[in-house]
């Protein structure tokens, strides 16, 4: 069966980890097709393909860097693993950092909001961003989306890479309310539009809105390089754990050896 | 001998100050007071108006204290739905100085308002002082205080940080607990009910009442910070409907002319009080009706724009120039702003399924 893994450069750690997948299950035949996030969100398909815009001249020169191809044809795939769309996460998990849930019982000084108002607030906008990715990509009962994933937990430490919302959040006893919200809009939402969802698996997160810092990419940490520290992406032993988690649930299969051990 | 009249400015002569003029662009409309500044402290409060206004000066970039509303861009018409992005706080639309001396005086614990829950006839209940905010309602009656002492509290907050209210007069027509003189910005029935709705009854206040309650709201203000300024203005959005027995035209007409009145006879007797012209904009009959949308009501966007870019220009800030006159029947074509709420609407649409 042929797969292509589509996304962001979050979608890099499942390219990192083509060797074990390939190993992991030889049945399928596994392409990629990453471009930055601002390029990604930008392209267009033109027929069957998908890519830069030829006008995108930065597009064009990344996609030509990380694909060797300007598009990706569509057509010859059974299904589509598409990774790290951030679904208006920063909008949504600021909303959560900055508000109390009315029918909850946790109360801090936050200004209340009834959970009717958090789930119109956060279900339109995630089915507006949705609804955008539909008209690019229209109706194709392949797609499976996977998010982006949540900062790594270390991002909660004040400097370099904070993550303020994320830091917020985790301390909060109604975090994976939360989650459970902010999850359900995404599912419900690409029901809506024929596609399927897979969140980020819950052995790779550290709390609720955090990844775990064992699937930190190697070599960024503020230690490693200061201002330049990346909280965001992931390793490729990130990537095999999501491509499990996807082959598993949406093909049935289980992988013939077990992930590489992340890197610490 | 020289006539009063020979000296003044173009402004002061029917023919020089409006049938010249652009009904867009009406030259020494508005001559401010005092200054505002991108960097004042701005509360917007009032009837549907008041909704544009908050909404330019947010977009403008403009000081406007908003301590509840959510940080982030969500859907304008959801956030307008459960009465997000409308106003400095979650309050709705406060269509008298009455409602908002007793707003102020309840979140400083001076005033506690009669029957604050309603119930629906769906047996969901409302805050009775701010019905449209939560169109799903709620489940229980402490759910409602729960939700409103917290909005008490973030009011507070953003009233401790005002330097300038800018407050739109919507009406003279009002509901009141005649025991406790408690006020209520919609009628029983409308939305939702008390549980003795026979003691709230309809008021329409007259001149007096209207300079008594700008007088408290002003009061108010200082006593809360001595550098308080206010600034007034009128809704030129007739009335949905009146209850007061009169055709709703003369009804219109009276509400506006006494808040007109009481405006501008109050910010002449006090230097930290202005009245900004907006409603004289919007029904300026220069424009012929172009500032209303084909339901003689709404106010179209150009007429918005119209009365705001006014404000900006008198303190400083930059605007575009006003289309000429041979494009404003194509910006018309524009249908507005469809997220602007108002419970005047919904009694509206309650009216139109009755018949």
């Amino acid at each position: 069966m042929k797969v292509l893994v589509l996304g962001t450069s979050h979608s890099a750690s499942v390219r990192m980890g083509a060797d074990w997948i390939k190993r992991a299950f030889p049945s399928l035949e596994v392409d990629y097709f990453s471009l930055p996030g601002a390029v990604h969100s930008r392209s267009l398909m033109i027929g069957c393909t998908f890519g830069p815009t030829p006008s995108d001249a930065y597009g064009c020169k990344m996609s030509q860097q990380w694909n060797g191809s300007l598009m990706v044809d569509l057509s010859p795939y059974a299904q589509i693993f598409h990774v790290g769309e951030r679904f208006t996460m920063g909008a949504v998990t600021g909303l959560m950092a900055d508000y109390d849930i009315l029918e909850y019982d946790e109360r801090s000084l936050r200004p209340v909001m009834s959970l009717s108002a958090a789930r119109a607030l956060i279900g339109s906008a995630v089915y507006d961003f949705i609804e955008g990715r539909h008209a690019v990509f229209g109706d194709d009962k392949r797609f499976t989306f996977m998010p982006a994933p949540y900062p790594l937990a270390r991002g909660a430490k004040r400097g370099p890479g904070y993550e303020a919302a994320m830091a917020r959040l985790n301390k909060r006893h109604t975090a994976s309310d939360w989650s459970q919200m902010y999850e359900h809009a995404i599912a419900t939402s690409l029901a809506d539009f024929g596609y399927r969802f897979i969140p980020q698996p819950t052995h790779t997160r550290n709390g609720v809105f955090a990844t775990n810092d064992i699937y930190a990419r190697p070599k960024t940490s503020v230690a490693d390089v200061g201002d330049k520290v990346d909280n965001r992406h992931t390793n490729a032993a990130y990537g095999q754990e999501i491509f499990a988690a996807y082959a598993q649930s949406q093909l049935g299969l289980t992988p013939l050896e077990t992930a590489s051990a992340p890197q610490l | 001998m020289i006539s009063p009249y020979d000296t003044l400015p173009p402004r002061a002569f029917w023919r020089s100050g409006v049938v010249a003029e652009l009904p867009e662009a009406v030259q020494g409309l508005y001559v401010p007071k005092f200054a505002i500044t991108k960097d004042t402290a701005i509360m917007t409060a009032g009837s549907c108006f008041a909704q544009h206004v908050h909404r330019n000066l947010v977009e403008r970039d403009w000081a406007v204290l908003d301590f509840e509303n959510p940080r982030h861009n969500f859907r304008r018409d959801v956030m307008a739905r459960f009465g997000y992005g409308m106003y400095s706080a979650r309050y709705g639309n406060i269509y008298s100085a009455r409602q908002m001396v007793q707003l102020l005086h309840e979140a400083y614990r001076f005033e506690t308002p009669h029957a604050p829950v309603w119930q629906r006839a769906d047996g969901k209940f409302i805050d009775a002082q701010r019905p449209a905010i939560e169109p799903d309602g709620y489940d229980t009656p402490e759910l409602v205080m729960d939700a409103r002492n917290n909005h008490l509290r973030q009011l507070r907050r953003t009233f401790e940080s005002t330097e300038l209210l800018i407050f739109t007069l919507g009406l003279t027509e009002t509901w009141c607990h005649d025991a406790t003189g408690t006020v209520y910005p919609t009628a029983p029935g409308v939305l939702a009910s008390p549980t003795a709705p026979e003691e709230i009854s309809f008021r329409n206040d007259g001149h007096r009442a209207i300079m008594a309650d700008l007088q408290a709201l002003n009061d108010f203000g200082k006593s809360r910070n001595p550098n308080f300024k206010l600034l007034l203005t009128v809704s030129p959005v007739p009335l949905t409907a009146t209850a007061s027995g009169n055709h709703v035209l003369p009804a219109t007409t009276y509400s506006k002319s006494v808040l007109r009145a009481a405006a501008g006879e109050f910010a002449r007797s006090h230097d930290t009080v202005d009245y900004f012209p907006s409603f004289e904009v919007i029904t300026n009959i220069a424009a012929q009706g172009d500032f209303f949308e084909e339901n003689q009501r709404s106010v179209t966007s150009l007429g918005v724009k119209s009365a705001m870019n006014m404000f900006f220009q008198a303190h400083g800030e930059a605007v575009d120039a006003p289309a000429p006159r041979s494009r404003c029947a194509a910006s018309l074509l524009d249908d507005g702003d469809n997220a602007v709420q108002c419970e005047e609407v919904l009694l509206d649409a309650m009216n139109r399924s009755q018949t």
